[in-house]
């Protein structure tokens, strides 16, 4: 038997790994990333002439555990037709007998890597919003997203924001058809089906049955009932500490940003009450629902009190000249120039 | 029999060891680990060859040996086609076909020696997904 060395070893992990995709439409690119459950390479859709993102498995089978996780982020995607969601093209197994799906292809820097060259806190809070807008959207539609983090979201080369790997994702219900939508505004009361089904291709959509005692997530933007394994009983507002979390790393972390505000030394106060309360260890304390977090941001955006803090007549002035900053300014400059023409005048 | 404790325990406090030499239960288990896969890729190697001389694919293993089991770093698709007189498509389509040959035959005899499914996903992973990048 000849004798392997390690290097022969790690070459032939390595050219084992690539995916055999003869008989499918894709031809291989190159690797791209390498995820929790497979690697994500570039491929070519050669029917369509177009450069996709194709996931795949380390392991074959249709059966097991990663496979059918798998199988699931690729249905919850199809089902999430979002702007701020990377669509999914085609899921399928290979001729080796793994997984595989293939989504848009996206060009762009994930927000940890992003984040240096947003300069402003106000663009910040913006991309912050176009996220929730997005996560708002799955929730809607009764998907929880779970692992949600600065390298799960892609900023492309366009400003695009895109919410990206669905792999932990839990479906909690139903999708819920407009009708019900505009019946139930706010749609994030969740409830477990028994089974859900992809309507369209009438393949069981695994339920992806996470046991209590599971802990999936990270670290640091995973909430405490997440961190406990407590499956059963995580919402929306689970996914609101996520988001939370990923705000204050929006706000807090240290750039070559001119905004003095960004670095956390002078971060305004209602924006820290923000991040508190979507923080706040106890479910119950934090937003109920995600458009209510959005709601604080804009308002603070729009320069109006946030829900978040109550504030006190100095900051309610503050706030008042901020947003009115401009004719306060006006109005002084007017003032001030009717009293320098009366003090003329009298001379 | 005699026994002199004292020579013993004072040879011994004479002994210096370094303690970068005691392996650490991680670099034994990287050990374990490192030398089971090759003891896997070794037998599937091995059966990868009758596997080609049982299809009349010989030629297919002798591309395969030199280029993915020999350490030679400067060989290319093309020496090998002109070494064999083949064309380079060729040669990429018989390499593609051993690897995947190769990556059934590994995980075959994974499935075997795994007692369950949870297992052999679990080992399957370790083997073949390589390190993240």
């Amino acid at each position: 038997m000849k004798f392997l060395s390690d290097k022969t070893l790690e070459h032939l992990r390595e050219a084992a790994e690539v995916p055999d995709l003869a008989g499918t439409r894709y031809r291989l690119l190159e690797r791209v990333a390498r995820g929790g459950m497979g690697v994500v390479y570039v491929a070519e859709d050669e029917k369509l002439q177009r450069r996709v993102a194709l996931k795949v498995l380390d392991v074959p089978g249709e059966d097991g555990e990663l496979a059918q996780r798998l199988i699931r982020e690729a249905l919850v995607l199809a089902r999430l037709e979002h702007p701020g969601i990377v669509p999914v093209h085609d899921v399928g197994t290979l001729a080796d007998g793994r997984v595989f799906y293939t989504m848009k292809l996206v060009q762009g820097q994930r927000l940890d890597q992003y984040i240096d060259s947003i300069a402003s806190i106000l663009d910040r809070l913006r991309i912050f919003l176009r996220i929730c807008d997005a996560v708002a959207f799955a929730h809607a539609h009764g998907v929880l997203h779970r692992d949600l983090k600065p390298a799960n979201i892609m900023v492309g080369s366009f400003g695009e924001v895109l919410v990206m790997d669905w792999g932990l994702a839990k479906l909690l219900r139903q999708e819920v058809r407009p009708s019900d939508q505009a019946a139930d505004p706010e749609a994030t009361i969740f409830e477990k089906p028994a089974q859900a089904r992809n309507s369209n291709a009438g393949i069981a959509l695994p339920s992806g049955t996470t046991g209590y005692g599971t802990v999936m997530g990270t670290p640091g933007y995973m909430s405490p009932e997440q961190a406990r394994g407590d499956i059963e009983h995580l919402d929306a507002r689970s996914d609101i500490f996520s988001l939370g979390a990923l705000l204050c790393f929006l706000l807090t972390t240290d750039s070559n940003a001119s905004d003095a505000a960004v670095g956390g030394q002078r971060l305004d106060k209602a924006l820290k009450a923000i991040c508190s309360k979507a923080t706040a260890p106890s479910p119950g304390d934090r937003y109920p629902t995600l458009p209510e977090l959005a709601q604080d941001v804009s308002r603070y955006l729009d320069g109006l009190p946030v829900q978040a803090h109550r504030e006190s007549f100095i900051e309610r002035l503050t706030r008042f000249y901020r947003r009115y900053r401009f004719f306060i300014l006006l109005i002084g400059a007017y003032l001030l120039m009717r009293v320098l023409i009366l003090v003329f005048m009298r001379r | 029999m005699a026994l002199d404790f004292a020579a013993a325990e004072e040879e011994l406090g004479n002994t210096v060891m370094d303690p970068a030499k005691i392996p650490s239960a991680e670099s034994l288990e990287e050990f374990f680990e490192k030398e089971w896969l090759r003891s896997l890729f070794s037998l599937a190697v091995e059966e990868l060859r009758q596997f080609c001389v049982a299809r009349g694919r010989e030629r297919t293993c002798r591309l395969f040996e030199p280029y993915d089991l020999d350490d030679h770093e400067n060989i290319s698709y093309a020496q090998l086609a002109k070494e064999y007189a083949m064309t380079v498509n060729d040669v990429t389509n018989a390499l593609a076909w051993a690897r995947r040959e190769f990556r059934r035959i590994a995980l075959e005899r994974l499935r075997e020696l795994c007692g369950s499914e949870e297992e052999f996903q679990r080992e399957a992973r370790a083997a073949f997904g390589s390190k993240a990048i």
